[in-house]
């Protein structure tokens, strides 16, 4: 009996170094995509706008960081307040100057929408393109020490993320909740007409849907551009997979989104473990599609109501 | 209030609109005190040579933008340098030569499109590149079916030897030989009996990559782990893991350009890992070790050897200097650009604009001198040949050559 314990433990101990890194290789892009998936999914509940340019949102906060730290040496502190500026008033200028003149119009459409968000995504990444060049920027100062846990070893800049992330995570949900305008948010997110008729206007919970969502997304993109540095072809990049993560979690809900981001990097870090780094998206993609296809709605999405 | 909103919107898109423009047409210098790129150079502009009808078109393709823009920028301007030399003395039989530079971005469709618009639009008969093994490949198609010379002062992959067709030529040696040496260096000098392999999914790469793994298997050794990679990927940390996990001798890193190059080993850092690196000739520039010292102590890897001291060379390098300011970043290459261009020069002054004739004429071609190279020889398939290789590593940033290495076939 006593053999059969330590036997186990040892088994434990074994898995427990193996895990441990594999785990820390979930958490950390994991609670990053949850924070831009959380943000993604919230701008889509109040507005029922699919704003897939919320990938470029994140990425252009990086470059805007980059901008502000690297190109013109201002302060730390200054940069970030910089670039999360920066996010927020792109998200608003697109909801004001693009999604809300097309309600004015009445061409809210799903295809409507994808159209116009898609052609902002590809503007704005051969913006930065052109603006910043195709080399890759890198904050290597930034990423900070590794510092060693046992068996896992990371960086300062991935300790940030696993301690902001959440962080920013339970304020978002606590706002949500608690606060006076984030039941209003709920309240237009819930049902736009009885909303209004108690007197919540609904266009400005929209543009303080972009608001709150743009900023959430620009601190994970100053994150986001620390740890995996920058490229104009991640705007893409990003934003698919902020695309996937939500709809696998159930879009509209945060929650979802937390949990469709670690599913996904879940699968990612296990099939790049015990098989190949080139099959992880596949791997992924199936996933997601096979989960779809048992619950469309998502994991912890709600069942549409027709709009 | 709707109109006044409206028209603040509208002053503010119009500053962002001129300031964009502004920021677009009006690059400022790119100095990065945290990247490690090094400073965004801007390839040479030709000198103010008369376009005339009597102008000679040569050609050049290389990445100009993007991550290998720190290997393409200073070999163009190496062949620059050659053309102006070129020129100043009476150009060939009395006419200028133009060098016209198109940046194929180290891609094999970028390649394809910069060689067919060397070929249509500029009607160059000769060009020097690409840089990259499949911008290389890319644009040979092209050049064989227009019997248009191209010589490749870098592209290193085996299959330019079989694929490159009669017209292309290379001044740097086959990966066929540089996978051998790494692999001897591994198991010879290092002992390594197991070894992983992570590499970028490019032509170049995935040439060394089998090279590699061929002759590491072939003298008794395991790969344990074989990682290949996207280009565009900029977080290893998981293929950092699975290589500290498998507790290999030696990991063998080959990225298509530096930044890709620099993470890696600064992932494989990052965890601690106790094996040897050993890269491809990618990070083999001083370059690097000076914008990355702490990251890259310590890696060895193999480049083709080029005698410094000698005169040609060093006559070479002391003119470049003189022109551009600054030390050469990758010796053997910007020597071989600026050698392509002489042997174009020599070939046209031997043989007219008979691009045929000088086909057959490079071909096979022995004891050839000139640029900054001595004993030239190309063989049937238009390599050059070639045996020795330096192995360097990194001491406190600079390179050091831990030992010269000769290829037995």
């Amino acid at each position: 009996m006593r053999w059969c314990f330590f036997s186990l433990l040892v088994r434990l101990v074994k898995i427990m170094d193996v895990a441990l890194p594999i785990l820390s290789n979930i958490l950390i892009p994991g609670l990053l995509f949850a924070v831009i998936a959380g943000s993604f999914s919230l701008i889509y509940s109040v507005t029922r706008v699919l704003h897939l340019a919320h990938g470029a949102t994140v990425i252009t906060a990086g470059y805007a960081f980059y901008a502000a730290l690297t190109l013109w040496h201002w302060p730390l502190w200054l940069a970030v307040i910089f670039s999360t500026a920066v996010a927020a008033l792109l998200g608003m200028a697109i909801n004001s100057q693009i999604y809300e003149r097309m309600r004015k119009t009445g061409s809210v459409s799903i295809a409507g929408t994808l159209i116009a968000t898609i052609s902002i995504l590809l503007i704005i990444e051969n913006l930065l393109l052109a603006i910043f060049g195709s080399d890759t920027k890198f904050f290597s100062d930034l990423q900070g020490q590794v510092n060693t846990f046992g068996s896992v070893n990371v960086t300062d800049n991935e300790i940030r993320i696993m301690i902001f992330c959440p962080i920013l995570l339970i304020i978002l949900t606590l706002f949500l909740a608690k606060t006076r305008i984030g039941k209003a948010l709920r309240a237009v997110a819930d049902n736009e007409m009885v909303a209004e008729v108690v007197g919540i206007s609904s266009r400005r919970m929209r543009m303080m849907a972009f608001a709150i969502g743009s900023v959430f997304a620009g601190m994970a993109g100053i994150l986001f551009a620390i740890e995996y540095s920058l490229v104009p072809s991640m705007v893409i990049m990003a934003t698919i997979m902020m695309f996937f993560r939500t709809i696998l979690g159930g879009i509209g809900s945060i929650g979802g989104a937390v949990i469709g981001s670690l599913l996904t990097e879940t699968v990612t870090a296990l099939t790049g473990w015990y098989w190949n780094i080139g099959w992880v998206q596949l791997t992924s993609f199936l996933f997601t599609f096979l989960v779809l296809l048992i619950r469309p709605q998502g994991l912890l999405g709600k069942k549409k109501r027709s709009l | 209030m709707c109109m006044k909103n409206n028209a603040i919107w509208w002053v503010i898109g119009i500053i962002i609109v001129i300031g964009l423009g502004y920021l677009v047409f009006n690059q400022p210098n790119k100095q990065g005190t945290t990247s490690p790129q090094p400073v965004a150079n801007e390839p040479a502009a030709p000198a103010p040579a008369p376009v005339a009808d009597n102008t000679i078109m040569i050609g050049w393709m290389g990445p100009l933008t993007g991550d290998a823009a720190s290997i393409g920028v200073p070999i163009q301007k190496a062949s620059q340098l050659a053309v102006d030399e070129i020129n100043a003395a009476g150009g060939i039989g009395g006419k200028q030569i133009k060098l016209v530079s198109e940046d194929s971005k180290c891609d094999g469709k970028e390649g394809s499109t910069a060689g067919q618009k060397l070929v249509s639009v500029n009607h160059a008969k000769f060009v020097v590149g690409g840089v990259c093994s499949g911008e290389t490949l890319g644009a040979a198609p092209i050049f064989n079916e227009n019997k248009v010379i191209d010589i490749s002062p870098s592209a290193s992959s085996p299959d330019i030897s079989t694929k490159g067709g009669a017209y292309v030529f290379r001044t740097y040696p086959s990966d066929a030989m540089a996978g051998a040496v790494a692999a001897g260096y591994a198991m010879q000098s290092l002992k390594a009996k197991t070894a992983a392999i992570i590499s970028e999914n490019t032509d170049y790469a995935q040439g060394l990559h089998k090279v590699f793994k061929a002759n590491f298997e072939a003298a008794g050794g395991k790969i344990l782990v074989d990682e290949v990679y996207d280009t565009g990927t900029t977080n290893f940390r998981t293929q950092a893991l699975k290589f500290k996990n498998a507790k290999v001798d030696v990991i063998y890193i080959v990225p298509q350009s530096p930044p890709p190059g620099v993470a890696i080993v600064k992932s494989l850092k990052d965890q601690k890992i106790a094996s040897k690196i050993i890269s491809s000739e990618v990070l083999m520039s001083d370059d690097i070790g000076k914008q990355n010292a702490s990251t890259v102590e310590g890696i060895t890897g193999t480049i083709a050897y080029m005698d410094d001291k000698d005169p040609v060379a060093t006559k070479f390098m002391s003119a470049y200097k003189a022109k551009y300011h600054e030390e050469l970043a990758w010796p053997i290459f910007q020597a071989g650009a600026y050698t392509d261009v002489y042997l174009i020069k020599d070939m046209i002054e031997k043989n007219g604009m008979d691009t045929e004739k000088i086909q057959a004429a490079l071909t096979n071609l022995t004891g050839w001198s000139g640029g900054a190279m001595n004993n030239v020889n190309l063989d049937e398939n238009g390599d050059i040949k070639w045996s020795d290789f330096s192995v360097k590593q990194f001491k406190a940033g600079k390179l050091e050559s831990i030992g010269v290495f000769k290829f037995k076939p």
